[in-house]
């Protein structure tokens, strides 16, 4: 909304010529699309951006993607994004590069990852019932966080159920095959439809679960303290806490557990994804580990969190272990 | 020739790439003029090559090969530079400094060495992290390099209380054109000839800067701010001199356009931070001095916004050019620069908007910031015509050609105008350092 004292500035100072120009064009204002928008930007998120960061390029620096999309070049840099939103949560017009670039892919780089991921998932085949649904997403099994999960429910009493659906359909959703993803959010949409809602660890899960109207809740919802002690460094995944907005929840579990939390460089909303987020594992291996190697050195304590993902990349333990191991 | 030299610097092991993509990332810097050209799916440039050398000695490499070939090299840190200084319009190889990313604290002297290609927002926030901070704060601060600061010779929205990124360098390692490495030893200061200084300011023209050793400073406990508003230029910049003495980190003034659209209000209006220890006594010591009427929460409003310039991306799509012109001048000369500099942006047709504020303050003078948006019928001619009047109109009334965006392409026909004896002096330092003139060709000569 422009000031309309800054409007009669405007027009008591402009030529005749321009004023005419100006009635054109006003109508206009603010309505270019966000690809656009987001090009002609310095790149005013570039020092939040982890893909950069570790690759070094401008080439893969969120406006020069932006950029890329625009001229039609979409073979390889705008696969190069994680979908943990630092540029949005950076950006005055609230722009996220990766949900621009996700309509430009689905060419010959996201058939050839989708390829990896399938091969790398392994599929749930225990079945059970119970009040809400238990899915893990195929990051808890990778991380081997599974049995944990099923044991720590168990112990604090959640009556849950699980059944032999393997994937949210999040990698699909990212490299741009939507029909694909469309069929897998509808196998799970379905499954949950027989339950009061459903818990993930996986911050992705239960954002895509949310996303396509499924009730859905990250499994620190359900967690209880117990009691154990130390110094800790916690590490926001970006989904949890940007797309989730679950910043204080896990803090103060941990406090309750008896934790000191020490919080490292880029924490809480600014918090810096792990590498492994979306599906960059599978688009540029070294980099995503170039990207986890480098949030490692962040953390001056062992590095807590509530991602299977990030678990994995940081090396660091879920809250969900720390739980295990003395429940 | 280029072909050559590319399979060279590959096969010396630096990464180097033909590839559309990387070729496209680096094909302008941020001059407004490239953005319609972007709009129009036109390259402003393109070069051969890019390359991306992780260390001092890559870079070397990459400079050895160039110059023996006589090949164009065009230098990159971030992009984010407005004066057309890195757009290779020769082709050749772009240069990215990005790969030069280490960050080392030195906690006991207060200092930080840090690779060319970080970024100035990560540098910041690793450093408060640790209690400390650069302060220096240019508004690319997210976007721009260490070395783009240095090569451009940057200020920052503190360096009233801190300096320019000149004050703040405690040594530096370069590459010169021909591959050369040289360094200095770090020291707090030493008498004798600062040769480090050629490089300060030298737009990529004289050598490649790798790496920088910088001031760092604690992070102050206290962070206080004044906001004062006047009904002209002359009591604010009277005011702002006067408030000098008390040493204030930051200061600006905003002209009534630029508080209209700020915080509301068709005043002047002046903020200043104090902080460090003995900010509260010398705040209300400032509020004593000044003659304007104290006023709340303006300060606030900027700091919260001064990173902000997304409003570039909503007005270029409907062909405005949108730019900022920054001159220096002494107290004296203050007022007239800011009436005649403004008046000659104003008069020119297709101007919609003008505008100016101070940003950096001496003991002996100010910035001023101009401001301007145009929806002209044609933008190169209206842009050319804008920024002649402007210069010409700033050197004929105590103004300068430049206080931090540099000369690059935009401002070199002034040069000689605004150093007089030293362009030649330039001229020859560029002949002996870079025969072959492969180093940013065609910017500031």
């Amino acid at each position: 909304m422009i000031n309309p004292k800054v409007i009669s500035r405007i027009l008591a100072n402009t030529d005749l010529k321009t004023k005419m120009r100006l009635a054109k064009v006003v109508p206009k204002l603010g309505k270019a699309d966000e690809v656009t928008r987001c090009m002609l930007c310095p790149n005013m998120c570039l020092h939040v951006c982890p893909v950069f960061d570790a690759e070094r390029r401008l080439t893969v620096s969120p406006s020069v993607k932006a950029r890329l999309a625009y001229l039609g070049e979409t073979d390889d840099a705008i696969y190069h994004c994680l979908p943990c939103d630092a540029c949005k949560n950076a950006c005055p017009m609230d722009i996220s590069v990766n949900d621009n670039l996700r309509a430009f892919r689905g060419g010959e780089l996201a058939l050839k990852a989708i390829e990896k991921f399938e091969k790398s998932i392994k599929v749930q085949t225990e079945e059970r019932e119970g009040r809400i649904l238990y899915f893990p997403g195929c990051r808890t099994f990778e991380s081997d966080l599974f049995d944990t999960t099923v044991e720590v429910l168990e112990k604090l009493g959640v009556d849950f159920a699980l059944t032999n659906v393997d994937c949210c359909g999040m990698p699909y959703y990212e490299l741009g095959l939507i029909d694909k993803f469309k069929e897998k959010i509808a196998k799970l949409r379905q499954a949950a439809s027989r339950y009061e809602g459903v818990i993930s660890n996986c911050p992705h899960c239960v954002h895509v679960m949310r996303e396509n109207g499924i009730k859905a809740a990250h499994i620190l919802a359900v967690l209880k303290p117990v009691k154990i002690g130390g110094d800790v460094s916690y590490h926001d995944p970006c989904i949890l806490a940007r797309k989730l907005d679950v910043v204080k929840e896990p803090r103060k579990l941990l406090a309750e557990m008896g934790f000191e939390v020490h919080e490292p460089v880029f924490s809480g909303k600014d918090t810096h994804c792990c590498g492994y987020g979306g599906v960059y594992r599978y688009v540029a291996p070294d980099m995503a580990e170039k990207v986890a190697e480098r949030r490692r050195k962040h953390f001056d304590y062992e590095i807590v969190t509530a991602c299977p993902s990030c678990k994995m990349a940081l090396k660091g333990k879920d809250i969900i272990e720390l739980m295990a191991d003395v429940l | 020739m280029i072909e050559k030299a590319v399979e060279e610097i590959k096969s010396a092991g630096v990464e180097i790439s033909t590839n559309m993509e990387d070729r496209i990332a680096y094909c302008k810097d941020y001059n407004p003029l490239h953005l319609p050209k972007l709009l129009k799916k036109e390259f402003p440039a393109l070069p051969h090559a890019a390359a991306f050398p992780k260390t001092t000695e890559e870079v070397s490499k990459v400079l050895q090969v160039a110059n023996a070939y006589g090949v164009p090299v065009y230098v990159f840190g971030g992009g984010s530079g407005v004066i057309d200084a890195a757009t290779p319009y020769e082709g050749g190889i772009a240069v990215s400094t990005l790969g030069l990313d280490f960050v080392e604290i030195d906690e006991e002297n207060m200092l930080v060495r840090a690779g060319a290609g970080v970024v100035g927002g990560r540098l910041e926030k690793i450093l408060n992290h640790r209690g400390f901070t650069l302060r220096h704060s240019p508004q690319s601060l997210y976007c721009s390099t260490v070395g783009g600061w240095v090569a451009t010779a940057a200020s920052g929205q503190f360096s009233t209380g801190y300096g320019n990124i000149e004050n703040l360098l405690i040594s530096l390692t370069a590459v010169l054109p021909d591959g050369e490495v040289v360094v200095e030893r770090a020291t707090p200061r030493r008498a004798g000839p600062d040769l480090k200084r050629i490089f300060v300011g030298s737009e990529g023209l004289l050598g490649v800067v790798t790496e920088a050793v910088m001031k760092i400073f604690p992070l102050p406990e206290e962070f206080l701010t004044l906001s004062v508003e006047y009904e002209g230029i002359g009591d604010a910049v009277r005011d702002a001199k006067a408030l000098m003495q008390l040493k204030p980190a930051l200061m600006r003034i905003f002209d009534d356009e630029e508080s209209l659209r700020y915080f509301d209000s068709e005043s002047f209006t002046l903020i200043a931070v104090f902080e460090g220890k003995g900010a509260s006594a010398r705040l209300e010591e400032a509020k004593k001095v000044v003659s304007g009427e104290v006023v709340d929460g303006r300060a606030e409003k900027w700091l919260e916004k001064r990173f902000d310039v997304s409003d570039i991306s909503r007005i270029v799509p409907l062909g405005f050019i949108f730019d900022t012109i920054e001159v220096a001048c002494f107290w004296r000369d203050a007022e007239k620069v800011y009436t005649e500099v403004l008046k000659a942006i104003r008069g020119v047709e297709g101007t919609v908007t003008a505008s100016a504020h101070a940003s950096h303050f001496y003991e002996s003078g100010l910035c001023f910031y101009f401001t301007f948006a145009g929806l002209p019928a044609d933008i190169e001619s209206y842009y050319e015509e804008v920024w002649r009047k402007a210069v010409e109109t700033s050197l004929r009334n105590g103004g300068n050609l430049t206080h931090h965006h540099g000369v690059g392409r935009l401002r070199k026909r002034w040069l000689s105008a605004e150093i007089g004896g030293y362009y030649p002096l330039l001229r020859d330092l560029k002949s002996i350092l870079d025969r072959r003139n492969i180093l940013n060709r065609g910017v500031m000569l």
